[in-house]
């Protein structure tokens, strides 16, 4: 049996004959969408934090990094979904079970970073020698060299690392996969949050049988998987390391670079960070040894080659750097990159590292190394170097700029399963909680959803909406084309949906004064508070009664001068109670008296005609106060469609608006606060959902700008996931909305205004080039056959996460697919028509 | 996204130099070979052909020099190959003992990693209650009871 040199783990410590090492997690640092300068900076913060471990005292000091590959757990995931839901529709269980089968087959994974750092391991014998040398020389000297845990703690929780010790689980479950290198993790998967329990420990190998062939290209390694039931499991792993190395982008996260690859690839590195002296020393030779070069080749009267006189120009800017340099950022790092990739045979995992090599190729040579095993060893801690092959020396902002814990991580650690981050082997789930935020982070709930046609809004709403309502919570969705409707057909929610297709609702639904709720006196601490939100709310009912009205109106009339007046005077007169009707309205200016009187009895006729329409009669409904809000019908999921009427598109002018299409957005206007109304009438702490399609249209009036606000505002309070869809964030994300809104989720947006404002919302920086990433999502190839399939969109999470995904339905049921999808099927429609 | 791309070099120009020697002074060679070619690798070679031609019986005569001088030309040339500024010689070594000596699936010896030995959690205490300690405790409950 081969010996480990390993001899104990305790704590975040790994013990051999040579020293112990303290083992750090090092958390993700987002890169995607980040400027430059801000990632130039976060880099600098590295490597200065790297420059921390320069031991003045003429020591090297020696750090050890690990990147190990872990799975995801959608064993777990079930698990905390059905625990979490509060009142669940029985539905929802076998839906989950078929969501988490689903998501096991995408085998994702996550990325565990973890740094070691080799430290004056005292020994109890040792320990008691110091405390006597303490005694006797006095604190200064008796700690020279020796770095205690708690420094350690406190040099890698600095700004750059801001890492934590691992946990003990964390350090086993490390060793254990590095003893079974290359092999799968166990089929039944640890925890998906983690920390890892004894369970998930036990499930790893902690024997495996390694051989070689002779000077082979490949190390076999055979592990027994699983707990209590073992499975022989055998991989080949191939070990590539970093060779000679080009010019490297400062910004280019070299070390994250194999996140694109398709399969996982673990990362071992020894870093010595040599003291300054020693680094001088060594250039100084080299410099001397080049002199002597081109000395000898001048002697024998040759012309030096160009690489002496390159290596000497660049020996002198070192010297330089190190002799000058006032920051950490002078310091020299010494690294052994290993890179493992493994397959099921040996040809599988040659490869895996011939993809590994293409991927470097632009910089990076990644060279195979003849001594595989002793370099596999390296993966588990605590054993030796193999050999000083393939070291390389750079500038620690250089190394700095690896930046192996790049993440991808976007979206929460528990909640629906939206999709999956686009990268390679390191493919994450994103998930959304849609609670979380107001539950746990005291965060508002507000969500935009933007995009251009067919960029994946709305079945991305149908989602969340079909999620939310098997978790048993009140949702109520406005939509004006009308698919959401389609999942109140949902054998799910059978008995627990309504779908409410406002052009036949019943009279007075819409009316204005009605839609906006009454304060309840409960939820007010004095009297006072409560009469001061009465007259808030009358006033805002006056007002949504007059954009409404105006809306209604002619475009000359609705911009007369004297219409606002006439509207005021005629509202004040019938005041903001919830029993008056717009109706009351017009009768109040047909009675003007005054300089108004003329117009406002033009206004009224003009209102009056419109009024008799039927479709107004949503609006104008005669006898008041008693007329039906059709709220007190308190269904799971509600949805508000107008199938039969077209919004004006979104660049058409005012001026330009047919009547239909202003009454249709009188109408949107409306059923929001309608929403807001019926959600308002729920208990404060009862989760909700309000999903708005279309919702540019609120904004193009003030009171729908104060909808948004007002909704945004309150869906910290009462516990409300609002998700309002546009085409165009350009009019919704404004500063009626400014630190309201939680998360954004935008697809492929090709207008440059609408970009921009999209990049706003997400809290990207603008001009700095993704302007045209928003462009390039969901791209389908030219001349691609069938339908494009998943759509990518760009998410910010509200926790500071920014990443692109892949919006994923495949672990709905086939029925619901068939519900949400808004794609024209032509056979479908003459089935259709024929029926 | 780049913009203005900054980058960075390693110090590989720095250790990528290859001494070279052209000849003594006042004569150039006709090659031009690596330093290392001549000392260690092409010194131990030449020493190591010349023991074996004695192993073999072939002593001091005319294709005695012709074999030793081709041998050691030909085994120096063919070991150079594989030495670079990434594998010094001496690390050249370190490897082919690593791959001579790695565990053999069939036949050789056992490959098995274990962490079967391995102490996970604090290190178990092996003090016990001493007699002394049991005094101690005793003597402070009298003095409570006091």
């Amino acid at each position: 049996m081969e010996k480990l040199a390993l001899t104990s783990i305790e704590d975040n410590l790994t013990h051999s004959r040579a020293g112990a090492i303290a083992w750090y997690n090092i958390p993700g640092v987002r890169w995607a969408f980040r400027s430059d300068t801000s990632r130039l900076q976060t880099v600098e913060d590295i490597a200065r934090r790297y420059s921390v471990f320069v031991n003045e005292r003429g020591k090297e000091r020696r750090l050890h990094l690990r990147v190990v590959s872990t799975p995801w757990s959608a064993a777990a995931w079930q698990t905390h979904m059905e625990e979490s839901a509060i009142s669940p529709l029985p539905a929802r269980s076998k839906v989950l079970a078929r969501q988490a089968a689903y998501l096991s087959r995408l085998d994702l994974a996550e990325k565990k970073v973890m740094m070691g750092v080799e430290f004056d391991a005292a020994t109890p014998l040792l320990d008691q020698a110091r405390s006597l040398a303490q005694l006797r020389r006095g604190k200064d000297k008796a700690d020279r060299g020796a770095v205690r845990r708690s420094d350690l703690d406190r040099m890698m929780a600095g700004a750059g690392f801001d890492a934590e010790p691992s946990a003990q689980t964390d350090v086993e479950w490390m060793i254990r996969r590095s003893v079974a290198l290359g092999c799968p993790p166990p089929a039944s998967r640890p925890s998906f949050r983690g920390p890892w329990t004894p369970t998930d420990i036990a499930e790893l190998a902690d024997t495996a049988n390694w051989s070689i062939t002779p000077f082979g290209d490949c190390v076999k390694v055979v592990a027994d998987i699983g707990w209590p039931r073992t499975e022989k499991v055998t991989r080949y792993v191939c070990i590539r390391t970093a060779g000679r190395t080009d010019e490297l982008d400062v910004t280019s996260a070299w070390l994250s670079r194999t996140d694109r690859l398709e399969f996982p690839v673990e990362i071992s590195a020894t870093i010595v960070i040599p003291p300054t002296e020693v680094v001088v020393r060594d250039v100084r030779g080299a410099l001397n040894r080049v002199k002597y070069q081109i000395e000898h080749h001048l002697e024998h009267g040759e012309i030096p080659p160009m690489s002496l006189q390159r290596a000497q120009t660049r020996a002198i800017e070192v010297q330089d750097e190190v002799d000058s340099g006032l920051s950490g950022l002078a310091t020299r790092v010494r690294t052994w990159v290993r890179f493992a990739v493994s397959g099921s045979t040996e040809q599988e995992a040659l490869d895996r590292a011939a993809r590994l090599t293409d991927l470097y190729a632009r910089d990076v040579t990644i060279a195979a190394p003849g001594d595989q095993y002793n370099m596999a060893r390296e993966f588990i801690a605590c054993e030796p170097l193999s050999s000083s092959a393939y070291l390389r020396q750079m500038s620690v902002e250089i190394w700095a700029s690896g930046m192996p814990h790049v993440s991808h991580h976007v979206g929460h650690t528990s909640g629906m399963y939206l999709g999956h981050t686009s990268q390679g082997a390191a493919r994450r789930p994103v998930l959304l909680d849609a609670h979380r935020s107001t539950e746990e982070r005291e965060r508002s709930g507000m969500t935009l959803v933007g995009g251009d046609l067919g960029s994946g809004k709305s079945s991305l709403l149908s989602k969340i909406l079909f999620n939310e309502v098997l978790a048993g919570v009140h949702s109520i969705a406005v939509d004006p084309a009308g698919p959401l409707a389609e999942l109140c057909a949902l054998p799910e929610f059978k008995g627990a949906s309504r779908h409410i297709d406002l052009l036949s609702a019943r009279p007075g639904l819409l009316n204005p004064f009605r839609v906006i709720p009454t304060p309840i006196r409960d939820r007010y601490e004095t009297k006072e508070a409560w009469q001061q939100a009465i007259g808030g709310v009358e006033a805002q009912r006056k007002a949504l009664c007059r954009d409404i009205l105006r809306m209604f109106l002619l475009p000359q009339s609705a911009e007369h001068e004297d219409t606002h007046h006439s509207l005021i005077a005629a509202t004040k007169a019938v005041g903001g109670h919830s029993t008056a009707t717009p109706r009351q309205v017009i009768e109040a200016l047909n009675r003007a008296k005054g300089p108004l009187a003329r117009h406002s009895k033009m206004l009224g006729e003009e209102l009056n005609e419109i009024a008799s329409l039927p479709a107004a009669q949503l609006v104008f409904p005669y006898g008041g106060a008693q007329d039906a809000d059709g709220s007190e019908d308190n269904a799971l999921l509600t949805v508000f469609t107008m199938r039969d009427l077209a919004l004006p598109p979104a660049d058409k002018d005012r001026r330009q608006w047919t009547q239909e299409q202003a009454m249709s957005v009188a109408l949107l206007h409306l059923a929001g606060w309608m929403t807001y109304r019926m959600v308002y009438q729920l208990p404060r702490h009862l989760r909700k959902l309000i999903v708005v399609d279309e919702a540019y249209q609120l904004t193009r009036v003030e009171s729908g700008q104060d909808l948004l606000a007002t909704t945004a505002g309150e869906t910290r309070k009462r516990n409300i996931r609002a998700v309002f869809a546009s085409h165009s964030l350009a009019e919704m994300y404004g500063p009626h909305l400014n630190n309201k809104v939680d998360s954004v989720y935008v697809g492929r947006t090709e207008s440059f205004e609408a970009q921009q404002a999209a990049l706003l919302a997400l809290g990207v920086e603008l001009d700095a080039g993704y302007e045209s990433v928003l462009g390039s999502l969901s791209a389908q190839a030219r001349g691609a056959k069938g339908r494009s399939g998943s759509r990518e969109m760009i998410t910010s999470d509200g926790e500071g996460g920014v990443e692109r995904f892949t919006v994923d339905h495949g672990d709905l049921p086939e029925h619901v697919l068939k519900a949400m999808d808004t794609t024209p099927d032509g056979a479908r429609g003459a089935l259709e028509l024929a029926s | 996204m780049a913009k203005g791309r900054r980058l960075l070099q390693t110090d590989d120009v720095i250790k990528h130099i290859e001494n070279t020697f052209l000849g003594p002074r006042g004569f150039t060679f006709p090659w031009r070979a690596r330093m290392g070619a001549y000392f260690p690798v092409g010194f131990i070679v030449c020493l190591g052909v010349l023991l074996f031609l004695r192993w073999l019986g072939i002593t001091a005569f005319e294709p005695f020099v012709i074999l030793w001088a081709l041998g050691t030309w030909q085994i120096t040339k063919r070991i150079m190959r594989h030495v670079s500024f990434e594998t010094p010689v001496k690390t050249l070594l370190v490897i082919f003992w690593h791959g001579v000596s790695a565990p053999r699936e069939p036949t050789g010896k056992s490959g098995a990693l274990s962490l079967s030995r391995v102490r996970v959690g604090p290190k178990p205490s092996r003090r016990r209650p001493s007699a002394t300690a049991a005094v101690d405790t005793l003597r402070r409950s009298r003095r409570q009871d006091r």
